[in-house]
This record gives structure tokens, C-alpha cells and sequence, in this order.
């Protein structure tokens, strides 16, 4: 591991941090209508009925991604942009299969270690460039490259080493590996195939002036202020899966970047945007309640938020049953009422619902319950009390500092009330509000007790290799998600098997066991799912959702001029 | 509400100009409503068991953004904490900050003051040329680049708000201390032959600094505020810790469905500084009686 690539995911990670903190924020969910995760339609991944071209959408969105090379960044606005600008080799369907989409077919050889991609050969860049297998290529080089400082493209890609251009239409990808999820990531926005040409020729260019393939062409972006799209032309190679055919019925898409939660409601409310993919949480009761607009509340696939992620090796949280005592004394539902509204599904256990071979059997291990989290801690021998009704064993206070950072996603809330609700089992839990930047430091170092929030978006079960897997321990010379150095050998057992099979019925068992051990051991404390919460005003119509992210999809929506 | 406060300090100050024959004992109903308020202030900083009975960080997650009603009668906040509780007991650390910020900057601008009245003109001229550079900054300025030196903390806070008050005591400090200096009864002390330190300790001291101190009494509900705008932004207590200006702060993302989270700290803000503002006032009016 070279030093570029550690800072690399240095600064992914903190990317991804910063994310986890300040862009699900402002985003939430259909919770308590749908039971979120599991219930998700097929016509919200489709389109169902032809719309009318024309018209200009205003789009109000609570950050700025600050660049728009998708393979730079892990900000969560290039689940949608990417898809505005950009097409990905494939596409998954709403049930996570693996669908075409710039690739017509793909070939695996039997090792699992060969990836042949038969290309569309009419696939043209919005500056007339042809799309082929160098282009490939290129993008999976961009991907990795140092210079691209990639925090979770690279990732992703990682056991790819090196491709052949077979014929213009078709490449080949070699892999150190077999990798099942490779065709998963090549899903997500974040990998999404850029100009070629850029690539070569500036790669510097496409973070602010990006050519793409996809149903829109970027006609200017100010930074922190938005950005405006126009339609592409001739475009007709939407994913099959969407069912819809030829160029985006809207001529215009303007993105204003709103930070004020308040601002983007009332903005909406009086007709002066017209979506929102960032709705509020405070303000889903009123946009529920007026009849111009409508709200959607989708799930991210992968891991759900955590309240809590342990320091396995600090004490006291090297004891298992002291870990699931906490667990079980957070009151999950309760948290996600304050920072949710009743929009966020609470969550008690470690993979998204809505995420392929999620298992729904062990959702009840987690489950709140004080006098279980107090008969726990009775257990591991925490029988003492002190003077402030804390439990103290060998003289020792039963106690942990959890650090945080003040971000939309992670109130202070939050904290707050995970410390009442360890108090009432006699955990004294303080709480060390930190800058960001000092977290991060100390959360490379592994000197913490408790990590506050924090989550990990991905389109498949193998977010929680990512997230749990001994490999990804941070070391010194390799920088890890696994930031708790959780081990747990059958679970390392299942997560590497899984990578080597792409048996559905061998990947359910699997990732079942998986999950099995996850709530057993409790590397961390689930909070509620990550939601995507996006409100509209009636005259917006064919809406659909993409499959891997659960974002907004525009290639399909039109404005309906009769409606209010 | 700062702003004027601010401005009332001078407005003060030509009130004692302003002789005034008062009903000296006769109690207004306004005066009498301050003083209970800062009564039951002084209770709630003291012994807020007095007043509430709950825990002001007993947090119940489920019940959150309740409405004010039978349970929770200033509604609960956005941990489902009683917010009457906390306002009760967020009492004491803005008493405190107030009162001690306060003093900080009245100690440090009656020595600045005294030493510019009565010493070398040189030393004169530098004080209050770094007493203008410093009353260039706003209050909250000032005091935000002093917390940036010192970090965050309810100790540091009234550093930064007692320091940020220094540059005014002293500049008011000078003018009396200039005025008493020319005084009679101060030329007639040096006549007789007193020493120096003596006069000062004994003359100037005493008749230049107890305008100030009234005036400081105004300055309380001043520093309170500011140091509620300086919790406000974040540079208070850490959470949980109750305390008004945290909870504008945590409200205001809430307001459009939890008004109660914002209006009740805003009130006790609001009526804390009033009640002080007009004893203050008072008091002022009855030092100006008696000298007249």
C-alpha cells in the first residue's frame, strides 16, 4: 500500500465521514407509511406512462458536492448528479440483479477473475466522442489513479489490476481476485464512465466543466450557488431496467444549492422550486399535508446509520455483553423520533433492509430493552453501585467517552440522549464534542472508546466486508473502515467466501451468517436506516428511483402543465 | 436586546445630569414585578430544587418536541427533556456569567480608568488610544477573538465577555475620575497635605467609581445576553449542560414545529434582562436623588 493510496482513503474516509455527517442530514424517509427498507415498488424504478417534453425543473439541494468528477468524491449528491451527467457500464434492476447498460453483455470466466464487457456501439459523448472500450479503460485507470485521489471508486476496484482492449466494442477486465460484487459497484453513480478524453488530456476539467454521456449536458455550475443542466440531444440509451426510451422529456434542469432546511420547504411550498432532493425531516408532516406537494421517503442499500461504533479493544468494551447491553439499552426508536420526526426507520441490526440477502431474522437481537441491557451488565459482573448510581466492578466505574462532531446527520442531540439512556442502566457515558478534524485523527490512531454516527452507503451486501472484515483494521500502513478493530474469524469466514461466489442461494447463506455474528457481537450500535427524502410540487411527474442508490432519477420526469 | 443596552449606558449617564425630585419610597408596580422576577433568579441559581422538582437531565427520547401541557408545562425540547426544568436550572451559570463577567471588566477598567485619569499624560494618551482600538470591536467580537486564544468553557466565556467590557469601565472611569479629580473637596484633601495614594484611595476612588458601579448593575443584563449569544453560536457549555443561550440554538433548527423550544429561553433571556435593566435604572435615579 503506497502512501498515496493511504491518503487516498484518508481522504475518503473523511469524506465519507463528513457526508455520513452533513448530507443525510437533511434527508429522511417514508418510515412509519411503508416500513421503509422492504417495501419498495417495481414503477418506482420504471417508467410507467410517456411524459411531455419541455420545461425547465428548478432542483433545490441542501450542499454542494464541490466537484464533479464522480470518481474524486464520495459525496452523497453524486448518487443523483452522476446520474444526470453520466451513464455506468451496468445497471441493477429493482430486485439487485445486474442489468445492461452502456455494456449490452458481460462474460465471467469460471476462476471469477475475468470480466469481458460487450459494449453498445452507439453510445456518443455530449462532445460527439465515441464511447468504446478504451474508454473503459481509461475511466477504471481515472478510477484508481493517485492524482485522482479517489475515496471509494478506488475502493471498490480495488482487486482490479489490469484491462485488455479486445476490439473496440469489447474489453476485458482482469481482477487479483474473484470479486462477486464487481459488477454491484460498477452499478453506483460513483463509477460512472467520464470523457475519455478529458481523462487524458485534463483531467483537472472535469471536475467543473465534465463531458458525459448521460440525458442532460452541463451548461454552468457555480460553485456553492447550483448548477444548470440542458437536455442531450440524440440521447436513447437509458438502462432497459427504466424503461424509457430516447432523450429526457425536460429541456432545462436547474440545481440551487440551499443549505437552510427552512428555505427549501418554504421555497417549494411557494412555487419557487419545484423538487427538493433534500426534504427536510422537521418539515414532512406539513409537506404531507398540503395538497400542491408530495413526498417520498427511499432507503439507502448497504449500512444503515450507527449511533455508537466500539473501540473493541478499549476497555470496557472488549466484553461482548457489555456491548450488547448498550445496544440494548439505546432506545433507537427514540432517536430516530428526535433527529427523524417519524421519518427514519430505526434500526437493530447491521445490513439496510432493502439491500440483497439482508435477513430479517435477527433483528430482534438488538431490540431496546433496559432490563435485558441491566440483567447483561449484572451478568458481566458489573453488580456494584457508586454514590451516583453508576455501576462500578473491582472499583472501577463503568463509564466511556464517546467522540463526536456537531453535523446535521449526528445532532448533539443524539449523544445526549444516548447518554440518558445509559445513565438509566448506570453507564456513564461523556461526551467529547471535537472539530471534525481532530476526530478523524484520533479515529486513525484507534484512541477512543466510542465513535459517535457514521455510515456506509453501498449497493451491496459487501458493504459490511468494508465496514467489519478484519482486512479492513486500520494498520499502520493501511487505512480501514473497520475503525472499532472488530474480528470475529466465521464472520471474516462468510465475508470472503462471499466475495468468491456469485451463487444467490450460497451468497444468501453467507451474508445470513454474516449478519448472524454482526448482531451477536455487536461491532457496532444500528440507529436507523439512511433515508432519502424528496419532495415535490404535483406538477412533477415520472419520477422514478435509481436501483443501487434509491436517488432521484430526472431522465424520465416531465412536467405536467395542467397540474398545480 | 445587546444594542440597547448598550446604548443605555451613556443614556445613563445624562440621566445623572438631570436633577430629579422622585417620591423616594413609593414603589412602581413594574419595579416591584423586576425585583420578584430577580428574586426568584436568585432562588433558581441558589436552589432550583425550590422551584422544579424534575432533573434537568432526565431525557426520554420518545417523548421529544412535546407540546406545553399537563406534563410538561413549558412543553419538553428536542431530547424530550422538561424545558421549565432547565430553564430553571440554566438559571445560574447565566447569573453567574453575567455577574462575573461583569466584575472582570469593571476590576480591570477602574484600574485602566484610574491609572489614565491619574497618571503621566503619556500614559493617558496610551490607554485610551488602545481602549478606542479596542472599542472599535464589537462586544461579541471581541470577546469571540478572546475565546478563539483561550478555547471554549463557561469559565472562559466570562474571561472573554469580562474582557470585552474592560475598554467601556475604563473609558467611564476616566471621565469620572477627570470630573472628581477637579472636584473641591478632592483640591482641598491635597491642600491639607494628604499623600497622594491616600486622596486617591480615600476621594477619587469612592465618588469616581459609584456612578459606574449602578451602571454596572445595567451591564449584568448586558453581559447575560452576550454571553447567551456566544452560547448560541456554540462557544458555551458543551451539551447537556442547561443553559438559555444553547437552547435558542438547538431550537431555532426546530421552530417552524417546536416554537416552545426557542420562545421560552428567548423569554427568560428577554425578561432577566429587563428586570435587571430597570433596577438598574432605578437605582440610578435614586444615586442621582440623594446627590441632588
Amino acid at each position: 500500500m503506497t502512501l498515496t493510496t493511504k491518503l487516498a482513503r484518508l481522504a475518503a474516509v473523511a469524506c465519507v465521514m463528513v457526508l455520513g455527517a452533513c448530507k443525510p442530514a437533511s434527508e429522511a424517509p417514508r418510515a412509519n407509511v411503508t416500513g421503509a427498507g422492504s417495501a419498495s415498488h417495481a414503477e418506482d424504478y420504471r417508467e410507467t406512462s410517456p411524459g411531455k417534453p419541455g420545461g425547465t425543473l428548478r432542483v433545490s439541494t441542501a450542499s454542494d458536492s464541490t466537484t464533479l468528477d464522480v470518481h474524486s468524491i464520495s459525496h452523497g449528491n453524486t448518487q443523483w448528479l452522476g446520474r444526470i451527467l453520466f451513464d455506468c457500464l451496468v445497471y441493477q434492476d429493482e430486485n439487485g440483479n445486474i442489468s445492461p447498460w452502456l455494456a449490452k453483455s458481460w462474460d465471467i470466466s469460471p476462476d471469477g477473475k475475468t470480466y469481458t464487457f460487450h459494449l453498445r456501439d452507439d453510445v456518443t459523448y455530449s462532445d460527439g466522442e465515441k464511447f468504446n472500450a478504451r474508454a473503459v479503460q481509461l475511466n477504471l485507470e481515472h478510477m484508481r489513479d493517485p492524482a485522482t485521489k479517489s475515496p471509494l471508486a478506488a475502493a471498490y476496484i480495488a482487486p482490479y489490476v489490469d484491462g485488455r482492449i479486445v476490439d473496440e466494442y469489447t474489453f476485458e477486465a482482469h481482477l487479483r481476485e474473484p470479486y462477486s460484487p464487481f459488477l454491484d459497484v460498477l452499478a453506483q453513480s460513483y463509477l460512472s464512465m467520464l470523457s475519455p478524453r478529458q481523462i487524458e488530456h485534463a483531467p483537472k476539467s472535469i471536475a467543473e466543466h465534465p463531458i458525459g454521456t448521460g440525458p442532460f449536458v452541463l451548461e454552468s455550475y457555480t460553485r456553492d450557488q447550483g448548477l444548470n443542466f440542458v437536455k442531450r440531444t440524440g440521447y436513447h440509451w437509458a438502462p432497459a431496467v427504466t424503461r424509457h426510451q430516447g432523450e429526457a422529456y425536460l429541456d432545462r434542469l436547474e440545481v440551487s444549492i440551499v443549505p437552510e432546511a427552512m428555505i427549501r420547504f418554504s421555497a417549494l411550498e411557494s412555487d419557487q422550486s419545484d423538487f427538493t432532493v433534500d426534504a427536510p425531516a422537521q418539515n414532512a408532516r406539513a409537506i404531507r399535508n398540503n395538497p400542491d406537494l408530495q413526498m417520498y421517503s427511499r432507503v439507502r442499500k448497504g449500512n444503515p446509520f450507527r449511533s455508537l461504533t466500539f473501540n473493541v479493544e478499549k476497555f470496557p468494551f472488549e466484553d461482548v455483553v457489555v456491548r450488547r447491553a448498550v445496544a440494548k439499552a439505546i432506545d433507537s426508536e427514540g432517536l430516530a423520533w428526535i433527529t427523524g420526526f417519524g421519518e427514519y426507520q430505526p434500526k437493530t441490526d447491521l445490513l439496510a433492509s432493502n439491500t440483497r440477502y439482508y435477513d430479517p431474522a435477527f433483528k430482534d437481537a438488538l431490540r431496546y430493552d433496559v432490563a435485558e441491557a441491566n440483567r447483561l451488565l449484572d451478568r458481566a459482573g458489573w453488580t456494584g453501585r457508586d454514590a451516583q448510581g453508576y455501576r462500578v466492578k473491582d472499583g472501577k466505574r463503568l463509564a466511556a467517552r464517546v467522540l463526536t462532531y456537531e453535523t446535521g446527520a449526528y445532532p448533539s442531540s443524539v449523544a445526549v440522549a444516548i447518554q440518558a439512556d445509559l445513565k438509566k442502566v448506570g453507564f456513564d457515558l461523556s461526551i467529547d464534542l471535537i472539530p471534525l478534524a481532530q476526530l478523524t485523527e484520533q479515529r486513525y490512531t484507534g484512541n477512543f472508546q466510542l465513535l459517535g454516527g457514521g455510515y456506509w452507503h453501498t449497493n451491496t451486501a459487501d458493504g459490511l466486508y468494508i465496514l467489519y472484515h478484519s482486512h479492513s483494521i486500520n494498520t499502520p500502513t493501511f487505512i480501514g473502515q473497520n475503525i472499532g478493530s472488530f474480528r470475529d474469524e466465521p464472520l471474516d469466514a462468510a465475508l470472503t467466501a462471499a466475495r468468491l461466489t456469485t451463487d444467490p442461494v450460497e451468497l444468501q447463506k453467507l451474508y445470513s451468517i454474516a449478519q448472524q455474528r454482526l448482531v451477536e457481537n455487536v461491532p457496532a450500535v444500528p440507529l436507523y436506516e439512511s433515508h432519502v427524502l424528496v419532495a415535490f410540487r404535483n406538477k412533477v411527474k415520472g419520477l422514478m428511483f435509481d436501483t443501487s442508490h434509491n436517488t432521484p432519477i430526472f431522465t424520465a420526469v416531465w412536467l405536467d402543465p395542467e397540474a398545480k | 436586546m445587546s444594542l440597547s443596552i448598550n446604548q443605555n449606558v451613556p443614556a445613563g449617564l445624562i440621566h445623572i445630569a438631570r436633577p430629579r425630585s422622585t417620591r423616594r419610597w413609593a414603589v412602581r408596580p413594574g419595579l416591584l414585578l423586576a425585583g420578584l422576577f430577580v428574586l426568584l433568579l436568585v432562588i433558581a441559581a441558589i436552589q432550583p430544587g425550590w422551584l422544579v422538582a424534575g432533573d434537568p437531565f432526565q431525557a426520554i427520547s420518545r417523548a421529544a418536541y412535546s407540546a406545553p401541557g399537563s406534563q410538561y408545562w413549558l412543553g419538553s425540547d428536542e431530547n424530550g427533556r422538561d424545558i421549565l426544568t432547565r430553564l430553571v436550572y440554566a438559571a445560574r451559570p447565566s447569573l453567574v456569567l453575567g455577574v462575573s463577567a461583569t466584575a472582570i471588566g469593571l476590576l480591570f477598567g477602574t484600574v485602566f480608568g484610574l491609572a489614565a485619569g491619574l497618571g503621566p499624560r503619556w500614559l493617558d494618551g496610551a490607554v485610551m488610544r488602545l481602549v478606542d482600538v479596542l472599542l472599535a470591536f464589537p462586544d461579541l467580537l471581541l470577546a469571540l477573538v478572546v475565546i478563539t486564544f483561550f478555547g471554549q468553557g463557561q469559565l472562559n466565556l466570562i474571561i472573554a465577555i469580562g474582557i470585552a467590557n474592560v475598554p467601556r469601565y475604563a473609558r467611564l472611569v476616566r471621565a469620572q475620575t477627570l470630573v472628581v479629580r477637579g472636584a473641591g473637596y478632592v483640591e482641598a484633601a491635597t491642600t491639607l497635605g494628604l499623600p497622594r495614594h491616600s486622596v486617591i484611595l480615600r476621594h477619587v476612588l469612592p465618588n469616581a467609581i459609584k456612578p459606574i458601579l449602578i451602571l454596572a448593575t445595567i451591564g449584568i443584563g448586558g453581559n447575560i445576553v452576550n454571553g447567551a449569544a456566544l452560547s448560541f453560536l456554540g462557544f458555551g457549555a458543551a451539551p447537556p449542560a442547561p443553559e438559555w443561550g444553547g437552547m435558542l440554538a438547538m431550537g431555532r433548527n426546530y421552530l417552524a414545529n417546536a416554537w416552545w423550544l426557542v420562545a421560552w429561553p428567548a423569554l427568560a433571556i428577554t425578561l432577566t434582562v429587563v428586570s435587571i435593566s430597570v433596577i438598574g435604572r432605578e437605582l440610578l435615579r435614586r444615586s442621582e436623588g440623594k446627590r441632588s
